[in-house]
């Protein structure tokens, strides 16, 4: 049994790492929001007012929402926002609410790394481009095992918080 | 196979998976038990795909737009608009904040965000004119499912999308329903002032004050027009549309008001993202399971149940109801209309039943669904904003839910209250 500063210690290095990945993914979203936003508001712009539309306008946008979609799965997660059914809390001993949550965990790991190995597939195994660009299809395909791997990280770093939590003394669950 | 289905579905949901990753291993499982592993790929194409879609690009921005038109205050110059006209009514802050919901309703198309803004400026001012705070509560939240029903709203462009039916459509279509879930309101909330002697706004409308009023409320009265007129006139795509109320929306937060600090704008796009974070595990997983369930049959499976016991129209329908009903006390509106949208719809439209009145209907049943106990968006929310507990919230609330119940009941069986505005302008070929 690791002593209990060690246990804290422990707890916040993943919680700083956590925080700091979150961060990243976060300026990502949003820098990917709002040039979403942009070139969205331009292409009504040019369509309506310039008589001359933009064909790339529609195809960036979408790109941008795929990768600001994916990546923001991973802070979801982390923040704990994915949509639960809660009706087992308070009818079970804490004991089976604890033991679930880790069954819960394994489970989420399952289908991240099962997407994460589909995704990667599906990324190098890509052949076609973008159709009013010229580049490869697989620079937003990557979005998928980009966003399977964050989600990973954010999932580990968690569990590893959880599982400290539980050395340390008169200290609640921190997820 | 349905049984495996659903054993799999429940038990990894009450275990306290997350919904769209409930979604996502049942559909894996599902590929697995069918020996069909070579269809894994399709997971991560399937999901990709989802998301490469212009029609759902609609959604992030709805959602943005909303956000951004609360933080920059438009709603309490919306209240105060109301207020001179509709407080004049017995029970008058009750009138106003049903009123409010439904020009709310124009602007945002979340029920939750509705019940939280609205909730934090009526319940204080209406429990210090004398109203109790559960029946407070239970009107901002009863009102709240409102916004989504009158476009623009959130889980029509999810519905849409993956049901491939005309979001303008759809929007078109939730007008009068809409409105008729408002006057529903008002007449029961009359009914209760009445009796319970609620005060009135004593203000007269006068002329400077109408002017005043109006003048504030200007902004906020511009995008539903501008939004409704754009998308159901034809001018504009509902994507386009969304874009363009983000634009106004910043428009006036940075140049008219000047409230809006860069600071604020990141973490309201940053806070719309992790909603989209939510929103993306859900679509893309449903879209796998809709295309899953579509190969192993399910839909027909489901059909012939309904059909085995009866084939009319309005009694599959009933049925239909009833089961929305129940899933809905348990699971949140978007996953709900992911799930059943794809299984439960070809069913109704095989007997006869237009796409748009089923999918009205959906959003109209699945809505109440948010304020029905045990679980629900909007019902959590009122307790988080009115400090009450489940059971007192609900005393008060249910003659609302009766109410809505009673407008649900006239949409399944009045197809011209969803059909009549989208046939007038052109939506139904």
């Amino acid at each position: 049994m690791p002593n209990y500063s060690r246990a804290q210690s422990i707890i916040d290095t993943a919680e700083k790492i956590g925080l700091a990945i979150e961060k990243i993914c976060g300026a990502l979203c949003v820098f990917c929001f709002a040039t979403m936003t942009i070139i969205a508001i331009l292409g009504v712009f040019f369509r309506y007012v310039m008589q001359s539309p933009f064909m790339w306008t529609e195809e960036v946008a979408r790109y941008l929402l795929v990768w600001l979609g994916f990546t923001a799965v991973s802070i979801a997660l982390r923040q704990d926002k994915h949509i639960k059914v809660e009706v087992l809390d308070g009818f079970v001993p804490q004991i089976v609410v604890k033991l679930m949550s880790y069954v819960v965990d394994l489970l989420v790991a399952i289908f991240f790394v099962v997407l994460l190995w589909q995704g990667y597939l599906m990324t190098i195994n890509n052949i076609m481009t973008a159709s009013t660009f010229q580049i490869s299809m697989s620079w937003i395909l990557a979005a998928v095992p980009v966003a399977a791997a964050l989600t990973l990280v954010q999932l580990f770093l968690n569990v590893i918080k959880k599982i400290f939590t539980e050395f340390v003394p008169g200290k609640e669950e921190v997820t | 196979m349905i049984g495996i289905i659903l054993t799999l579905f429940f038990g990894l949901a009450i275990i306290g998976v997350p919904v769209g990753i409930v979604v996502a291993l049942t559909t894996l499982f599902g590929f697995i038990y069918t020996d069909n592993a070579i269809f894994l790929s399709m997971i991560s194409q399937r999901m990709f795909s989802a998301m490469d879609s212009f029609t759902f690009l609609a959604l992030p921005f709805f959602l943005l737009a909303g956000d951004i038109m609360n933080k920059v205050g438009l709603t309490a110059r919306l209240v105060d608009f109301a207020n001179l006209f509709f407080g004049r009514l017995k029970g008058g802050l009750a009138q106003v904040n049903i009123v409010t919901s439904i020009i709310f309703g124009g602007i945002s198309g979340a029920a939750v965000a509705d019940t939280a803004a609205l909730g934090r400026i009526f319940i204080p001012s209406m429990t210090q004119q004398g109203y109790e705070r559960d029946f407070s509560t239970a009107v901002t939240v009863a009102s709240s499912i409102i916004a989504p029903i009158i476009p623009p709203s959130i889980i029509m462009v999810l519905y849409g999308s993956i049901m491939e039916v005309s979001i303008a459509g759809l929007f078109a279509a939730g007008i009068v329903p809409g409105l008729l879930i408002g006057v529903a309101l008002m007449i029961l909330t009359r009914i209760i002032a009445g009796r319970r002697n609620y005060p009135t706004n004593p203000e007269k409308i006068t002329f400077s004050r109408l002017v005043k009023r109006t003048r504030g409320a200007m902004w906020a009265l511009m995008m539903p027009i501008i939004i409704l007129g754009g998308i159901l006139g034809g001018f504009f795509t509902p994507t386009e549309a969304a874009a363009i109320a983000v634009g106004f929306a910043l428009f006036v937060g940075l140049v008219v008001y000047r409230n809006l600090t860069f600071k604020d704008l990141y973490s309201v796009f940053f806070k719309s993202a992790v909603t989209m974070g939510v929103i993306t595990m859900l679509l893309s997983a449903a879209t796998v399971l809709a295309w899953f369930l579509a190969i192993e049959q399910i839909p027909e499976m489901v059909a012939h149940i309904f059909m085995s016991i009866s084939d009319n129209k309005y009694i599959i329908l009933l049925l239909c109801n009833i089961f929305l009903i129940i899933v809905g006390m348990f699971l949140d509106i978007g996953p709900a209309l992911l799930i059943l949208g794809p299984i439960l719809a070809p069913l109704a439209i095989n007997l006869g039943v237009h796409p748009l009145h089923f999918g009205i209907m959906m959003c109209v049943n699945l809505n109440i669904a948010l304020m029905t106990p045990p679980m629900g968006g909007c019902l959590f929310m009122g307790m988080i904003v009115g400090e009450l507990k489940l059971g007192e919230l609900v005393r008060a609330l249910w003659p609302f839910i009766l109410a809505e119940l009673f407008v649900l009941v006239l949409v399944i069986y009045i197809p011209a209250i969803t059909m009549w505005v989208p046939g007038m302008l052109g939506f139904i070929k």
